[in-house]
């Protein structure tokens, strides 16, 4: 059943975008730390039929200011 | 928010315990049917690599984190790694020997053990804080969902509405594949459980509303699951008990029966200090089962009828 929710985050119109804005973070989190590292990227993002979105967490306000409500759809 | 507030929770004050039991008395070495172990402590004496991977938020730097002498979680290590701010877990081993190690690569998915400088614990016991969309995954596509298996998994719910206590997700999404169907069980404190109809891992007590569940969930204490499923559309089983129904009928879909396949989450919300499957059912008021019972029961203070 997929079900669209309503949350604070980033809306990007390319999928480019939103892997540049992961990018971003990533290279101010230093992650990875090192090639074998558990730890590959610091978020993940979505697409909900209209546009890619990365969900807030207040770790990102530094990098990707303030968020803005997106609509996400989730697999329950 | 430092963890579970310690007054929900029944101090186990018998420390013999906590030292390291006999060999085989683990988990791992009372039957031979283990097919998963992720535990915050030793559940294999044959194993000898760590029992998860840790992420400190300081610098994102990550360590393999082993059992101590006692076959607990290495606690002092883990928190000289991380004696300020978070920890996360990057990797929980698998410790049956199969090496179906469970793991998130994602950062801000990933599992809390340490926040803000404080172990999260019940008992006293490490667990994991996988709430708020954080879980591990694993990629293993060695097993059948037509298998019987039986599960045993020590989970806090601390959180309102319907439950998960185990999930295993496939691409065509929970409600249609959730893997275990519990018809009911009976928690410590004798209230029966039951599954939501449509999210067959999720359970709902008494047929309650959230309130109810909520608060089963707060006076319940660490929930000890064992509990299998054997075969599609065929009879649940919990604790031994046969609770027999159609699962092909009704609102209750029938299993699949396809391998997993996909990176799946095979955790429930909550707080989790262990989960362990095993291959075949683990038969009521067995040897395997009673031994299987006092173990878990003792080391995290859960008390159950054998």
């Amino acid at each position: 059943m997929l079900e669209n929710i309503t949350q604070l985050g980033y809306r990007f119109n390319t999928e480019q975008e939103a892997k540049d804005a992961i990018h971003a973070l990533n290279v101010y989190y230093g992650i990875p730390v090192s090639p074998d590292a558990t730890t590959q990227t610091w978020c993940n993002y979505g697409y909900n039929n209209e546009y890619w979105y990365i969900v807030w967490d207040e770790s990102m306000n530094i990098i990707l200011a303030e968020p803005i409500e997106i609509i996400i759809i989730i697999n329950e | 928010m430092n963890g579970i507030p310690n007054s929900t929770w029944q101090k186990n004050t018998d420390e013999a315990v906590f030292n390291i039991p006999a060999n085989n008395s683990l988990i791992c070495n009372i039957t031979d049917k283990v097919m998963f172990a992720y535990s915050l402590r030793l559940v294999n004496a044959n194993y000898n690599g760590a029992l998860i991977r840790v992420r400190r938020s300081r610098d994102n730097a990550e360590l393999d984190i082993y059992a101590d002498q006692f076959g607990k979680l290495d606690i002092k290590t883990l928190q000289d790694f991380c004696p300020t701010g978070n920890a996360f877990v990057t990797r929980w081993y698998d410790q049956s020997g199969f090496a179906r190690n469970a793991f998130q690569g994602t950062a801000n998915s990933q599992p809390i053990i340490i926040l803000n400088g404080v172990l999260y614990t019940i008992n006293g016991v490490p667990s994991l804080n996988m709430n708020s969309n954080r879980f591990l995954t694993h990629t293993t596509t060695a097993f059948d969902w037509s298998m019987t298996m039986s599960l045993v998994t020590v989970n806090y719910q601390n959180q309102s509405g319907t439950k998960n206590v185990c999930q295993f997700l496939t691409s065509l999404g929970a409600s249609n594949n959730l893997a275990i169907s519990t018809q009911n069980f009976i928690s410590p404190t004798g209230n029966i459980a039951t599954t939501s109809p449509s999210f067959r891992s999720r359970y709902t007590v008494n047929g309650g509303a959230t309130a109810d569940v909520q608060a089963f969930l707060l006076r319940s204490n660490p929930l000890l699951y064992m509990f299998y499923w054997a075969g599609s559309n065929t009879i649940n089983f919990i604790n031994g008990l046969g609770n027999g129904f159609d699962s092909g009928s009704g609102s209750i879909p029938a299993f699949p029966s396809s391998s997993l396949s996909i990176s799946s989450n095979i955790f429930g919300l909550g707080f989790t200090s262990e989960l362990i499957i095993f291959d075949g059912q683990i038969h009521l008021q067995s040897e395997t089962y009673i031994n299987i019972i006092k173990n878990v029961g003792k080391y995290y203070s859960i008390g159950l009828p054998i």
